[in-house]
C-alpha cells in the first residue's frame, strides 16, 4: 500500500509588497529625520532673570560683546581668553557678568562667549544696549 | 508500506529574507536615532555650542531668520504680533518651555528684544536651540 502525502500548502505572506512598503518607509525616515545632536541653552526670563533689570555696573562686570567676538569693558578691548584668565586671577570678583551684544553682533558670537564663560562657572546675564548706561 | 512525501518547493521570495531583515533594521535605526519635526516657515541654521545640555528633539515654537524674519511654528509673524502669539502659546502649553531656533547669523540684540516680548507675555523660561559643534 502506498500513501502519498501531499504537503500542506503553507500560507505565505507576499514579501514583495512588504519590501516595497519597508523601502518607502526607510527612505522617508532617512530623508525626513534629523540626526543632529541638539543642545538647549536654558534662558531664564523671569523676574530675577537675565535680560532685564541690569543692576548697577559698579557691582557687576558689564561687557560689550563686539561683532568680532572681542569683549569691551570700559575703554579696554580684550579677547575672551584674556578675560577668562583675568577672571581666574581675580579672586575678589563679584561672580556676575552681564553680556551686552553690540549692534551687529551675531547670535553665534554671543553663544561662543557663553560657551567660554560657562566653563568658568560664573553667573552670566544678558542685557541690551539701551538698558546699560 | 511506503509513505511518499513531496518536498515543499522553496519560494523565490525566501532569498529576500536577509535583505528585508537588514532594511527593517535600518528603518528602526533611523526611526529611533533621528527626529522628525514639521518644517518651519524658513530654514534656520542654529548656532554651534559644545557645553550646553542635550535637547531631546529639534521641535521649535519660535524661529528667527538671519534677516530678522520671525515665525511661530510655521506661520510668519511680525514683531508687533509676538506678544499676542506668546500669550496664546502660554495658555495652551502651561508648564512647558518654549524653544527658540535662532539663526547663527541673526542679530543677538534682536533675539534679546524677542525675549523681552516673551517675558512681557508672561513666559519665564525659554530654550535657545544650538547644534553640537562636534557634529560638523
Amino acid at each position: 500500500m502506498e500513501i502519498s502525502l501531499q504537503p500542506a500548502r503553507p500560507t505565505r505572506i507576499p514579501l514583495t509588497s512588504l519590501v516595497d512598503v519597508v523601502f518607502i518607509l526607510l527612505f522617508f525616515f532617512m530623508l525626513a529625520s534629523k540626526q543632529l545632536d541638539w543642545r538647549a541653552i536654558d534662558v531664564n526670563l523671569g523676574p530675577s532673570a537675565s535680560i532685564h533689570a541690569v543692576p548697577a555696573p559698579t557691582r557687576n562686570r558689564t561687557l560689550l560683546v563686539l561683532p568680532s567676538g572681542e569683549l569691551r569693558s570700559g575703554s579696554r578691548t580684550l579677547r575672551i581668553e584674556a578675560f577668562r584668565s583675568e577672571l581666574s586671577n581675580d579672586t575678589g570678583a563679584s561672580g556676575r557678568v552681564i553680556l551686552v551684544p553690540a549692534r551687529g553682533t551675531a547670535v553665534q558670537v554671543v553663544v561662543d562667549v557663553l560657551d567660554q564663560l560657562k566653563a568658568t562657572g560664573i553667573e552670566v546675564r544678558l542685557g541690551r544696549l539701551g538698558e546699560v548706561s | 508500506m511506503r509513505i511518499v512525501t513531496e518536498p515543499v518547493a522553496a519560494s523565490h521570495e525566501d532569498h529576500m529574507l536577509p535583505l528585508i531583515n537588514i532594511v527593517l533594521l535600518l528603518m528602526v535605526f533611523f526611526m529611533l536615532m533621528g527626529s522628525v519635526s514639521a518644517p518651519s516657515a524658513f530654514k534656520t541654521d542654529p548656532p554651534e555650542s559644545e557645553s550646553f545640555q542635550h535637547a531631546d528633539t529639534a521641535s521649535t515654537g519660535l524661529a528667527l531668520a538671519s534677516d530678522g524674519r520671525l515665525a511661530w511654528d510655521r506661520e510668519l509673524i511680525r514683531m508687533s504680533d509676538l506678544e499676542s502669539h506668546a500669550r496664546i502659546w502660554k495658555k495652551r502649553h502651561e508648564g512647558e518651555v518654549l524653544r527658540i531656533s535662532a539663526d547663527a547669523a541673526a542679530e543677538a540684540d534682536l533675539l534679546l528684544e524677542i525675549m523681552e516680548g516673551l517675558r512681557a507675555a508672561g513666559i519665564e523660561r525659554v530654550n535657545l536651540l544650538a547644534r553640537n559643534s562636534e557634529d560638523e
